[in-house]
């Protein structure tokens, strides 16, 4: 079970490229953080690691295999999926919404059957939000809804889970409750993680690798207290800040205090 | 996770919808039947059900006529082409809006989006004035609604590709540039000849209905519509955003190319059976959802319900409320527009 990019390279225009020469290997149970300033092309990583967009060089190696030795629907079992917390036009009901991550499961005119809502109820279950089944899904909480994303994803019984910002929008609370479902799903299911995110210190609580996007074809990866440095976060956000050790219910949590934007930094960044 | 308050004060109303289902579902199987009885029967010369029944039946089954001759004609030859045309048509609209609907994930879509009927219309009009005869205006209208979303499906291309807004774009050029071509056809048309048979049949009208239409639109409509009904689950899919629907492993660009071929079909065949009828697909899949929800594998059996016995309703409606019939095209728009209205008002925008 292993999920490795080899040497690869995209840019929306060229001559501007947002990631040059990006080769790293997660394996089972591992969980990756991508950080990076707005426009750094975090969301742009997802698609291209995925194979929805192509890498302009380079590829992706799933379980040693690259992409295209897989077939669409074959892929996307491997794989799952937790986009930006959106609602749809239609209000499907949670169990509805989660079964739809059957799909890659199911053939092109099959409806999923007992089995798969067995399983639906199980994933459910393990989020703790099974008594959301019948609510719909336009009239449930922003977390509830970031829950039932991160359901539909699980339903399809995947061993590398990329999630897009999950964290974002939520309450403090909420925002906990994910992390540590993320690395439950890691550290007990043995699932590969690679999660998008803005908060550095969610990458510290969690992660185990850190994937620091520059958005100018530059990054950094490795071990997140090697990567994840002051001097980085400098560098990746044009912002000093402080990384200290506080002791917390008897352990050591290592923090990340923001402190003064650094005037020196060069505003080139792109904008989205 | 423990605190997220319970699920059921914030439950929509329509979570009683599973305990629902169980009356509903046959009701929405039975209902089209009963009413084709009842409009077998109404019109101008009234026909009881027990001997519309009978006649029916004695097509497959020895019965003894106790029923005059005129009655078995006006049943047979007069009212079952029609009441079966309605139903089929209302059927066929509502099926490919709802599916419209899914697969642009916007429930303000109809069936005419991508500019078929403007196509169809047009092909129409010039088959009128080439041919200055009906029988091949039905033929006109499906190659024309056909091109006319060929068209629209090339204009929304780009790299291989079709984005839903692009499409949405493409649909409008389309229809605007049929229409202007339509309306040109109208103008060099004879006014006292051709014109006038422009206009009546594009006001769309189920008089003419006849079993030769039935006998080619039923296998063409029957063929978009079980595509449909083969994909209703995966409408559901399709309705999400084109990188979640992805990422559940659908090949989104495939798929849809499929449904909006199978839609615009359907589409295509009602317009060139009784012209351009609207409402139906736009508001009857909003019925469907208010009945059994938004989940497609059950809408789109609902809506095909539903259609039928919209249209059918509205049809034995014009047929036998005045003496004069009234276009098939206004009583839908009549009655569906305040429905429509008031739908939007109870819903509050939001759809459910």
């Amino acid at each position: 079970m292993s999920l490795a990019i080899r040497d690869a390279s995209y840019g929306h225009r060229p001559g501007k490229p947002l990631f040059t020469g990006l080769d790293f290997a997660l394996s089972s149970g591992e969980i990756m953080a991508v950080l990076g300033p707005n426009g750094a092309g975090k969301t742009t990583l997802l698609n291209t690691i995925t194979g929805m967009m192509a890498w302009q060089r380079g590829e992706t190696l799933v379980h040693g295999k690259p992409l295209a030795a897989y077939g669409e629907r074959e892929l996307w079992r491997h794989i799952g999926y937790v986009p930006q917390a959106r609602t749809n036009a239609f209000a499907y009901s949670v169990l509805d919404m989660v079964l739809l991550g059957r799909s890659a499961h199911l053939g092109t005119f099959a409806r999923p059957g007992a089995e798969d809502i067995a399983i639906a109820r199980r994933v459910l279950a393990r989020l703790e939000i099974a008594h959301l089944e019948k609510a719909y899904c336009n009239a449930i909480s922003g977390g509830e809804l970031q829950l039932v994303f991160i359901a539909r994803a699980l339903v399809g019984e995947p061993s590398i889970l990329f999630l897009d910002e999950p964290e974002s929008h939520l309450d403090f609370k909420k925002q906990l409750i994910i992390l540590d479902i993320i690395e439950r799903l890691a550290r007990e299911d043995r699932l590969i993680c690679v999660m998008n995110t803005h908060f550095p210190n969610h990458a510290l609580r969690i992660a185990d690798q850190v994937l620091m996007l520059g958005g100018d074809g530059t990054h950094r990866f490795g071990p997140t207290t090697e990567v994840l440095t002051e001097d980085a976060i400098r560098a990746c956000f044009g912002v000093n800040a402080r990384i200290d050790t506080i002791d917390a219910e008897g352990r050591a949590m290592r923090a990340i205090y923001p402190v003064s934007l650094d005037r020196t930094h060069n505003h080139s960044q792109p904008e989205t | 996770m423990t605190d997220f308050a319970p699920a059921a004060k914030r439950a929509s109303p329509h979570a009683r919808i599973a305990t629902r289902s169980s009356v509903l579902a046959p009701a929405l199987i039975v209902l089209p039947f009963i009413l084709a009885v009842l409009a077998l029967c109404l019109g101008r010369y009234v026909v009881s059900p027990a001997n519309a029944l009978s006649i029916l039946f004695s097509q497959i089954l020895p019965i003894e006529p106790s029923w005059q001759a005129v009655e078995e004609t006006v049943v047979l030859n007069i009212r079952l082409p029609r009441v079966l045309m309605a139903l089929v048509i209302g059927a066929g609209l509502a099926v490919s809006g709802a599916a419209f609907q899914g697969l642009f994930g916007n429930p303000l879509v109809s069936p005419h989006i991508l500019g078929v009927s403007s196509g169809a219309g047009f092909g129409a009009a010039l088959t009128i004035l080439l041919f200055r005869h009906l029988a091949f205006v039905p033929a006109g209208a499906l190659i024309f609604g056909i091109v006319a979303m060929m068209i629209a499906l090339w204009i929304s291309r780009r790299g291989g590709q079709s984005s839903l807004f692009m499409l949405i774009l493409a649909g409008v050029i389309t229809a605007a540039m049929f229409e202007a071509l339509l309306a040109l056809l109208k103008y060099v048309a004879d006014p006292n000849d051709t014109l006038p048979t422009i206009v009546y049949w594009l006001m769309g009208s189920l008089t003419a209905s006849s079993y030769e239409m039935l006998a080619w639109g039923v296998p063409l409509m029957g063929l978009g519509i079980a595509v449909l009904w083969a994909l209703r689950w995966r409408l559901n899919v399709m309705s999400l955003s084109e990188v979640e629907a992805r990422s559940l492993g659908t090949d989104v660009q495939k798929m849809r190319w499929v449904v909006i071929t199978a839609a615009t079909l359907v589409t295509a065949v009602t317009v060139s059976l009784a012209g351009i009828i609207g409402w139906v697909g736009l508001v009857i899949p909003h019925v469907a959802r208010m009945l059994v929800g938004s989940n497609h594998a059950a809408l789109i059996p609902a809506s095909m319900s539903i259609g039928a016995i919209y249209l059918l309703a509205i049809d034995t409606v014009a047929r036998t409320a005045t003496s004069a019939e009234i276009p098939r095209s206004i009583l839908p728009a009549v009655v569906g527009a305040p429905f429509f209205a008031y739908l939007l008002k109870r819903a509050k925008g939001g759809w459910s």
